[in-house]
């Protein structure tokens, strides 16, 4: 272990082995990489502060490791485990000489970066629970941390059994976090770092992370993100195609006739001809009536008397009403309305057919008026597009619904409510 | 990866957008909408029976 410019080399003086000071000037203690031995390293005459022979603690992240982060290349200088109540995570100390020291913490898996703020000030108390950097962090978490393995260098006197209080609030993919002792407090802001991104830049394998981190980014807002201007522009759009379809419709009300279903008995009745001027359109076929205790069923035939083409279909419809104990009542309608696709611009016959049946068992004799509406707006297909467009992202606010559910239900300020 | 699966995401969005745009010109210009009840069929053998 040669020390390199920049760097001061020293002797363990426990088991011998050479120690490279990476941090000159800034650190005050070191561990030794093989005896554990624990070294203050502030003033001139090097003392031991502890020797640790446990058993080496293997970190994934080896000490002298480098690699960029966040457009600056650290190296790591020291790393230390501890645990809270919620179980042991490991924190490497990192360090570059322009920027200076920060902290990468491993918790399960899950990786940020860390650098200590210097202007508390800066944090402010604020709904829903401080506001620091125009971001407001919601408390999540509050317990101890106790230091249980040190290996390294670092800016201060560090060492096994060191405890301190800690609370953590998050904005992912940010944390704030909090570390009271007897004598200061120190506050510190975390980011999220994916884990392929460590993996990729210390070279090691895939971290598997455990469960969800308290400020680790919800996957469907980032994608909601993403897609927002694409949900507002396709929206745009088939507003604006509707507009043109509903601004050119002609919409036109055609009177074909009465009809009564008991005088037709049996034979067809033909109304028109009525002519069809849009080039292809959308049409409902309305009968109405004052139909009372029956019902009809009603089979059309839309005949184009130039090519002879036949459009069938058929509707119907039912109308009951009577007094009980409860008082009046009625069920059914006293109109049908058929939907007509697609019909070619023409001059057409409406031949109409019936089966009917009143209270009685007979015929209807109660007359019923016959409309064509021509060219209907076909709002069915805009409806149709717009729950296709808005489909995807309701089924992302549910996911991340359900994310920050997970999230919060390991904390004990679940703002969902308890504690699962 | 994890930008690349946003960026997947976004081009299938942009792709299913893009295919219910086409849909509804075509629809509407065509006046045509689904789940019309009933469906009304073209058949040249109804027409000549009812023009008997």
């Amino acid at each position: 272990l040669s020390a390199r410019p920049g760097e001061r080399a020293i002797t363990c003086p426990t088991c011998g082995a050479p120690i490279a000071l990476r941090a000159l000037g800034a650190s005050v203690m070191v561990a030794c990489a093989y005896c554990r031995t624990q070294i203050d390293v502030s003033k001139p005459d090097i003392q031991i502060i502890k020797k640790y022979n446990a058993t080496v603690q293997q970190f994934d992240l080896p000490l002298g490791a480098r690699a960029p982060l966040r457009g600056t290349t650290y190296e790591v200088i020291g790393a230390m485990v501890r645990a809270g109540d919620s179980g042991p995570w490991t924190e490497y100390l990192l360090f570059n000489p322009r920027a200076g020291f920060r902290w990468l913490i491993d918790d399960q898996g899950h990786w940020s970066l860390a650098q200590t703020i210097k202007d508390v000030s800066a944090i402010k108390p604020g709904f829903p629970g401080l506001t620091y950097a125009d971001r407001a962090y919601r408390k999540f978490s509050e317990g101890h941390a106790d230091v249980s393995v040190v290996v390294g260098e670092f800016y201060w006197r560090v060492k096994v059994g060191d405890r301190v209080t800690t609370a953590d609030y998050v904005a992912p993919p940010f944390m704030l976090s909090q570390e009271r002792s007897a004598t200061e407090t120190i506050w510190s802001v975390l980011e999220y770092i994916p884990p392929m991104e460590i993996a990729a830049a210390f070279k090691i394998s895939d971290p598997e992370p455990d469960g969800i981190a308290p400020h680790q980014p919800n996957p469907a807002t980032a994608t909601l993100a993403s897609i927002k201007r694409t949900i507002w522009a396709s929206l745009c759009l088939a507003v604006v195609v509707q507009s043109i379809t509903a601004f050119a419709a002609r919409e036109r009300w055609i009177a074909l006739g009465d009809y009564v279903p008991a005088a037709s008995r049996g034979r067809e009745m033909v109304f028109g001809p009525i002519h069809l001027e849009a080039r292809r359109s959308l049409n409902e076929l309305v009968a109405s009536g004052p139909l009372s205790n029956g019902w009809v069923d009603l089979d059309y035939a839309l005949v184009d008397k130039t090519s002879g083409a036949s459009y069938e279909f058929s509707a119907g419809f039912e109308f009951y009403r009577g007094i009980d104990g409860d008082g009046p009542w009625s069920e059914g309608s006293t109109r049908s309305r058929a939907l007509v696709t697609s019909l070619p611009r023409g001059d057409y016959d409406v031949v109409v057919d019936s089966s009917s049946g009143d209270a009685r068992g007979s015929p209807v004799t109660t007359p019923l008026r016959l409309w064509l509406f021509h060219d209907s707006v076909p709002w069915r297909n805009f409806w149709l597009v717009c729950a296709v467009i808005l489909g995807y992202p309701f089924y992302l606010l549910v996911r991340r619904a359900s994310f920050e559910r997970d999230r919060w239900s390991e904390s004990a300020f679940n703002p969902y409510g308890t504690r699962r | 990866v994890h930008s690349a699966g946003i960026s997947r995401n976004l081009l299938g969005y942009a792709a299913l957008c893009l295919i219910a745009l086409a849909y509804l010109a075509a629809a509407n210009a065509e006046g045509y909408v689904p789940f019309a009840s009933p469906t009304a069929r073209a058949s040249q053998h109804t027409a000549n029976h009812f023009h008997k």
